[in-house]
């Protein structure tokens, strides 16, 4: 063999060993719709996944659960395996194989229970990403303050707005009783509208950029007070 | 689960036909909720184009323009998403119910909640341009509703599941509520224009001609109200059934046709009002 032969050969070898993987995790990509079968029910379930600067991806949709693009983790593709979990407090699980007939076959799990699952691919994925934060105002940098009440005393709010190549951030304390930092994991401007979420405490502050004001209102669960907070002095 | 595969199904059979219609931008096709449409209607339907999953049924009605569908799921968001291919291109959550059928005008979505919020989102992006708080949503309720036991204690009406779809036009947006206002809002800014009271939930979708709104309340009155003014030109007494309250109240909606009002009824012909003033347990 020529050394121009052995290097074609080699260029070739190389090419179809990068191209294997690259296959294999093309295939996984993508949508993915079957079900789960839990004792005495079919759960419809959607699986949505991509890869994104090398990382995987993900959302699930289980209307039976009340699920709609919550977010995937600890997304581990190893073809053929397939596994990952769903955020939040269901504790859900799918360890998933590709078989033979291009189907992810394997189980749903949840709370140290086992179910069938099957899926099928049927189209390109539709990932959903869960809202960002976005950049404030100028106007709306810095510290606002205001008073709400609510079972009959009353509460000093301060908000903290500030911004970052990646988004608003917004620290978040109120003051009653007890003095309060809620983590917040959410900050958005959209025009007028400021909103400001702490999802894990379940509080949110919705409001309007106004004449200076953010006029609105603090929500707690299906509890929602009028506040108005004014710029620090 | 039966319930809600009926409603993705339902929602595919509307998706389809609204595929096909360029006009629709609101509730019954335009203002007056005629039921018209521009373009050529599907003369058959061949097979299922795409499904999109939500997480609970649907019950608002479709609107597409510009190549995109909105409507509103009962898993409290608001959906835009493409009449093609079928992939979401947003959704923006409320804290309720969305069983309303969407307007679009002016790049502006406008629909309500059972939060008891009226929202205007940008058509495109989703992005929310206004938010408006009523007095509170709720379904129509009675004691011994429909001879429901215990008589003596309320029971909202499970019949009543839709909210009152918004219209469009003159640079406002008018709809009722549950909390028995019909409300006229600035399209622009979402700023009260009006209010008019009624004696129970109002959540019939207005009907608007000549500049004069058409609507029915759950008060077993049909009203015809300024559209400008919000002053009331006069009102319709419908049926009384004070033992059960089943035949109370107007749940469905208006269309003009003609000059006049009519009330829709599925399935049949639209009967005159006043023939009929009962309420009617009829699609919106």
């Amino acid at each position: 063999m020529t050394s121009a032969g052995a290097l074609v050969r080699l260029i070739t070898i190389l090419i179809v060993a990068a191209a294997l993987p690259c296959r294999a995790e093309d295939v996984i990509s993508g949508r993915w719709e079957g079900t789960a079968h839990i004792p005495d029910d079919e759960l419809t379930v959607v699986v949505d996944l991509s890869q994104e600067n090398g990382a995987w991806v993900g959302s699930i949709i289980i209307p039976g659960l009340g699920l709609k693009g919550v977010p995937l983790t600890d997304i581990k593709v190893q073809p053929p395996d397939v596994n990952f979990a769903v955020k939040g407090a269901l504790g859900i699980q799918l360890k998933l194989r590709l078989d033979a007939n291009n189907k992810l076959a394997g189980n749903f799990e949840q709370a140290g229970n086992r179910a069938p699952a099957s899926l099928q691919k049927t189209g390109p994925p539709q990932v959903e990403y869960p809202p960002r934060n976005t950049p404030v105002a100028k106007e709306l940098e810095g510290e606002w303050k205001g008073d709400y009440e609510m079972l009959g005393y009353t509460r000093h709010v301060s908000i903290k707005f500030a911004n970052h190549p990646d988004g608003a951030t917004a620290d978040f304390v109120i003051v009653g009783r007890k003095h309060n930092v809620l983590p917040v994991d959410l900050v958005t401007q959209e025009g007028e509208m400021v909103t400001v979420d702490s999802h894990e405490m379940g509080f949110s502050f919705e409001s309007r950029l106004k004449n200076g004001k953010l006029t609105g209102a603090v929500r707690q669960a299906a509890i929602e007070t009028p506040l108005v907070l004014v710029r620090a002095k | 689960m039966t319930k809600k595969i009926l409603g993705i199904v339902a929602l595919l059979a509307t998706l389809c036909a609204a595929t096909a219609i360029d006009a629709q931008s609101m509730f019954r096709g335009d203002a007056m909720h005629s039921g018209t449409y521009a373009g050529p209607a599907p003369r058959q339907f061949h097979h299922i184009k795409w499904k999109f999953p939500t997480r609970d049924r649907v019950i608002s009605s479709p609107v597409f323009k510009d190549n995109l569908i909105y409507f509103g799921g009962d898993d409290g968001n608001v959906y835009a998403v493409d009449a093609v291919t079928g992939r979401q291109i947003w959704k923006r959550a409320t804290n309720g119910p969305v069983p309303a059928t969407p307007a679009i005008a002016e790049g502006t979505v406008y629909i309500g909640s059972y939060d008891g919020k009226f929202y205007a989102f940008n058509a495109q992006t989703g992005a929310l341009k206004w938010k408006f708080a009523t007095d509170g949503e709720r379904r129509f309720e009675a004691k011994g509703l429909h001879g429901m036991k215990p008589k003596d204690q309320t029971i909202a009406d499970p019949f009543d599941i839709f909210l009152s779809s918004p219209v469009v036009a003159n640079g406002a947006v008018y709809f009722g509520s549950g909390d028995g206002n019909l409300y006229a809002l600035d399209s622009a800014t979402g700023d009260l224009r009006w209010k008019f009271k009624t004696g129970d939930v109002v959540h019939a979708s207005p009907a608007l001609a000549d500049g004069v709104l058409f609507f029915g309340s759950w008060d077993s009155y049909f009203y015809a109200v300024d559209a400008a003014t919000g002053k009331e030109k006069w009102r319709f007494h419908g049926g009384e059934d004070p033992m059960i309250h089943n035949q109370v109240g107007f749940q469905s909606s208006p269309a003009v046709v003609n000059g006049g009002p009519r009330r829709l009824r599925e399935g049949s012909a639209a009967l005159q009002l006043g023939l009929a003033a009962t309420k009617t347990r009829s699609r919106q």
